[in-house]
């Protein structure tokens, strides 16, 4: 680049023995004495006897010579001039005096007015020179007075004299008012909605634009200031530093340095030490909004370091804790970059170099250097790979935090440019912000330079991007891998970068915060209440980002960060009858059934127009709109549900971004399904086999009803037994013949039998005495026709106690009787007697045993009945010369 | 023009004759200067001061002879203060005329700051400066004490770059003057 020429003819232009640092925008060969436009805003250095025209960092060129020093000189258009020295001055034109002239006085001051020249004199008013006619007028308006400063303010011609100040017809040049404020003026400046005067004595009056003394009045700091003004601020110079003032009339100061000159032209300030003239547009800049907050360091996630003027105050959870104040001879020095490690606090000031603290505020080194003004302007502080990286006024250079020995000065590589800031990317690749020359980007010996004539602001590195934010043309993004660069956004003045892990925080200007760096979602400062006012610093920890205004500290939550569009809103854990639900729980008990859940969507823009919708699956599927930030159930039936929530910034938003919360209310066991499903099918199987068992008694009745109707049927039928009944008749017969008392008792027994019959005939279990009565009546009915052809032998225990089938004994005595041949040869043995428990009926069997007529259908009959009544089974043994019949006897 | 003409005359006139003017004093007073240098400190005064003061008018008129300063560390700085800075032999006399400012609740006896602002010629180069002046008037006296500094840059006054460490670019200046009203 330029770098090299530069350098040679400052070598060339600047005298032996002068050390040389590129310190400075240009060196001039003598003193600075004025800075001048012309009507085409170009730029010329006034010095002693000469006029040079400059051009931003080209060398200058000498566009006059004087033969004698120079008092005023006004730039009229290029290279056309007008020089004064003492009553006299000199027109040139094109580089040549062509016309001189003298006044009848000293003049004091000259002005630029139209293309003329208005020319101001110790004692004898005003005067007009028209170069192109030559002519020199006096102005009436102003005569006799001693005239100290001309200035062409909006709507008049300001004159400030010894007794005051007059405001002449810009037309006509004619009086038209006179200020009231009666002092001795003798400098005029143009502030944005005021004019500034400065009394000859010292103090600084504020006159509005009409005329009228506001009564606002200010001492200067000092005794031989000087100032300057861009039309917008007004800055001072004293011997000692430069100021600048404010709406109030106070004086901030800016950085120390004994300057001797201060220009402004556009927007640049630049200050004259001598043969130096410095170009101050950095500082003017973050002085122009008064911050409190200049750089901020966040520790950790509860302790903030915030630098401000002549302090470093350090806040814990956003409560000042400790203060440290520092002792300088510079009272309020801005604090404008900070860093902070685990043992140190290492700051770096605007104009009084670089402090060095412990953590308890004890100042461990202070390094100032004497005679560089640049070198203690330290703009911004950086710590990459344990070095800290300091970028001054228009240098760079890294050193070691521990032992604060230098590491590595980078002027050679920085020009003839100032920093805004610097950004270290790794051990050989840092990047550089300059005011004018954009992004310089130093890798591994080699430099790139890009966004030419850009003023950069501020830098943060996002992965391979770089985002740059610029003075006037928006952010742009820089690719380190192929050092491609793209205009993401048109914004104005971003002053701070603050990288987070999905996306960009910039601080801007005035207007806007951008949280995105798509830069597609912008979140208006409005909405955050800081209408109007310009961040200026910026950091962040793990959970916070913090932005420096003017007056305060901005904590943004990152996590509640919104971009419009994009909504992001929280949606609570419920409340379940008001009481938060634990963590880890979504099941509720049926009688945990009435829920509040609670959301709230985060809107910076327009905190109260926030827009919700929401619904609970599982009660139905409708959207609901609210503007409440609260929805209340109660006694929600058990089932499952899904409750969602949507947050918008309009009312009638379409639902897109859907917050969740599922949660399920179970039934009382008593309605389960288990619970349902076994009991019913318990119950059924209850009603099955309670049907089924009636059944089966029906069943068992009816069979034992069928048996007994059957054994009634077969003991009537065989005590209807005509056989029976003619045979015992018969035997009766014989009987009565011959022995009546004996027939009698037979008849009487008889008529007993069937009286038994009669009454047991319906009964199914008769005891066992009874039965054997009757069976033991029967055997003897038969003995009448018998006589001892047949016998029978009871041998039976306790016959009372025992119960049996009825007429058991007897249909097995009839059986007996009946299938055997009963003759002399053949008699018949009844043998009853209990075995165990059962009744035992034995009788021996004749050789022709018959079974004729029914045969074994009693038996069966018998069997049949003692099933159905006893469940037991009778047991017949059936032997060649016994038959055997055990019946079961049943207790009671 | 006019006025410096006018200032000339009064002083022609004081020089040669007294002139009775009630509300003119004229006064003698010294100038000191002192030049701190980060390598030497250089000290000359002059007890040759010269004033006239008008009060009617409130202005003020003081000349003083350059050559008339003693002091220096050594006589060839002294011949270097006349000849190479001070020109002396082309610029013989260093003249301060102008306004009063602040005298108008000045009334005997009366002790105050005021301004002086006007002309101040020197080395052939005429600039206007304003110095804060203590007064003290009472009695006959009329006492005036002023301390301003001179850059000599503004008055073409050049040092070598070489010999900057030993000559400050802006020299003290205290002044001590008394005026008596004058009688004829």
């Amino acid at each position: 680049m330029n770098n090299s020429t530069w350098f040679i003819l400052i070598f060339l232009i600047s005298f032996v023995g002068n050390v040389i640092a590129n310190e400075v925008v240009l060196i001039a060969e003598d003193p600075i004495t004025n800075l001048l436009k012309d009507t085409n805003e170009v730029v010329y250095i006034q010095t002693k006897q000469d006029i040079y025209e400059f051009t931003g960092d080209n060398p200058l060129i000498r566009r006059f010579s004087g033969k004698n020093n120079i008092d005023f000189s006004m730039a009229i258009s290029k290279d056309n001039f007008l020089v004064t020295h003492g009553k006299n001055f000199s027109y040139i034109e094109n580089s040549q005096e062509v016309f001189v002239d003298s006044l009848p006085e000293l003049i004091t001051t000259v002005k630029l007015y139209d293309s003329s020249v208005l020319l101001g004199t110790a004692g004898k008013g005003l005067f007009l020179f028209e170069p192109k006619t030559r002519i020199v007028k006096n102005i009436p308006d102003v005569k006799n007075g001693f005239v100290n400063d001309i200035l062409l303010n909006d709507n008049a011609i300001w004159v400030a004299h010894d007794d005051g100040i007059s405001l002449l017809n810009k037309m006509n040049l004619t009086l038209t008012q006179k200020s009231n404020v009666s002092a001795l003026i003798s400098k005029l400046y143009k502030a944005r909605d005021y004019i500034i005067a400065v009394g000859e004595f010292g103090n600084l009056f504020k006159i509005l634009n009409n005329g009228t003394f506001t009564g606002e009045t200010q001492e200067m700091v000092h005794p031989n200031m000087k100032y300057s003004s861009n039309g917008e601020d007004i800055y001072a110079i004293s011997p000692e530093a430069y100021y600048k003032l404010n709406t109030d009339m106070t004086f901030d100061l800016v950085a120390t340095g004994k300057f001797h000159h201060i220009f402004t032209h556009n927007n640049v300030l630049f200050l004259a030490q001598g043969n130096k003239l410095y170009k101050m547009d950095i500082l003017q800049e973050i002085h122009s909004k008064g911050y409190s907050n200049f750089s901020l360091y966040a520790e950790n996630d509860s302790i903030l370091w915030s630098g401000q003027k002549g302090k470093i105050v350090c806040l814990k959870n956003g409560t000042p804790v400790k203060t440290i104040i520092l002792n300088s001879n510079l009272k309020d020095a801005i604090v404008s970059s900070l860093l902070v490690n685990k043992q140190n606090i290492i700051a770096g000031t605007l104009g009084d170099g670089l402090y060095v603290f412990d953590k308890d505020g004890k100042e461990l080194k202070h390094i100032l250097q004497k005679e560089s003004f640049n070198k203690n302007n330290i703009i911004q502080l950086k710590v990459r790979d344990s070095l800290v990286w300091v970028a001054y006024l228009n240098g760079l250079l890294t050193f070691n935090p521990v032992d604060l020995t230098l590491v590595t000065d980078f002027n050679e590589l920085i020009g003839n440019n100032y920093l805004f800031n610097c950004l270290p990317i790794s051990g050989n690749t840092f990047i550089i912000g300059t005011s004018g020359n954009g992004v310089l980007i130093y890798s591994n010996g080699s430099i790139l330079s890009l966004l030419d004539n850009h003023s950069i602001y501020s830098m943060a590195v996002k992965g391979d991007m770089v985002f740059v934010g610029t003075k006037k043309n928006g952010v742009y993004r820089i690719n380190l891998k192929n050092n491609n660069v793209n205009q993401v956004s048109v914004l104005n003045k971003v002053l701070s970068i603050v990288p987070l892990q999905n996306g960009i925080v910039l601080a801007t200007d005035y207007e806007n915060l951008y949280v995105d760096d798509t830069f597609k979602f912008t979140y208006p400062l409005p909405g955050t209440g800081l209408n109007g006012l310009s961040i200026n610093s910026g950091t962040e920890n793990s959970s916070s980002i913090y932005l420096g205004y003017e007056n305060g500290i901005l904590e943004i939550d990152k996590t509640k960060l919104m971009q419009l569009g994009n909504v992001h809103f929280n949606l609570d854990k419920p409340l379940l009858f008001k009481e938060k639900v634990n963590d880890s729980n979504s099941e509720f008990k049926y009688n945990e059934n009435t829920f509040t859940f609670n959301f709230q969507l985060y809107n910076y823009y327009n905190p109260d127009n926030n827009y919700y919708k929401y619904r609970l699956l599982g009660v139905d599927s409708l959207w609901h709109s609210t503007g409440q930030k609260s929805i209340q159930y109660f006694k929600l039936p058990s089932g499952k549900y899904r409750f969602q929530v949507s947050a918008g910034t309009h009312p009638g938003f379409e639902p897109q971004v859907i917050k969740e919360y599922a949660f399920v209310i179970k039934k009382p066991f008593w309605l389960t399904l288990w619970f349902l499903v076994l009991s019913s099918s318990v119950l059924f199987i209850i009603i099955f086999y309670g049907f089924k068992q009636r059944e089966k008694r029906f069943i068992e009745k009816e069979k034992i009803r069928n048996a007994r109707t059957r054994s009634e049927l077969n003991q009537l039928k065989s005590q209807l037994d005509p056989h029976f009944l003619f045979n015992s008749l018969n035997s009766l017969a014989e009987i009565t013949e011959e022995d009546t008392q004996a027939a009698s008792k037979s008849l009487l027994e008889l008529s007993d039998l069937y009286r038994g019959i009669l009454k047991y005939k319906e009964v199914d279990l008769i005891s066992l005495e009874k039965d054997i009565e009757l069976a033991s009546q029967y055997f003897r009915i038969h003995q009448l026709r018998f006589e001892d052809l047949i016998q029978i032998e009871i041998d039976l225990p306790h016959p009372e106690s025992k119960t049996i089938v009825s007429m058991s004994c007897q249909i097995l005595i009839e059986n007996a009787i009946k299938h055997n041949v009963i003759n002399r040869k053949n008699r018949l043995f009844v043998s009853i007697y209990m075995e165990d428990d059962f009744l035992v009926v034995k009788n021996n069997k004749s050789a022709s045993y018959t079974t004729v007529n029914s045969e074994g259908i009693g038996l069966k009959n018998l069997e049949q009945r003692f099933k159905l009544l006893t469940k037991k089974s009778i047991q017949i043994i059936n032997r060649n010369e016994t038959f055997i019949v055990k019946l079961p006897l049943l207790d009671g | 023009m006019y006025f410096n003409k006018a200032i000339l005359v009064i002083l022609l006139f004081f020089v040669a004759h007294k002139i009775v003017l009630t509300q003119n004093l004229s006064g003698n007073g010294k100038v000191d200067f002192i030049s701190v240098a980060p390598q030497e400190t250089i000290k000359a005064s002059s007890d040759k001061l010269r004033g006239l003061l008008d009060l009617e008018n409130q202005t003020f008129a003081f000349v003083l002879p350059v050559q008339s300063f003693i002091g220096f560390n050594s006589p060839l700085q002294k011949e270097h203060f006349n000849e190479h800075y001070l020109e002396t032999k082309i610029y013989p006399k260093t003249e301060f005329s102008g306004k009063m400012i602040g005298m108008d609740d000045c009334i005997k006896p009366c002790k105050k700051t005021i301004y002086a602002k006007g002309k101040l010629k020197l080395h052939g180069i005429v600039k206007v400066i304003t110095i804060p002046v203590s007064i003290e008037w009472k009695d006959d006296i009329f006492f005036a004490t002023a301390d301003f500094k001179v850059p000599l840059n503004d008055f073409n006054i050049t040092v070598p770059r070489i010999l900057e460490s030993k000559i400050a670019p802006e020299i003290s200046v205290h002044v001590e003057i008394t005026f008596t009203e004058t009688n004829e």
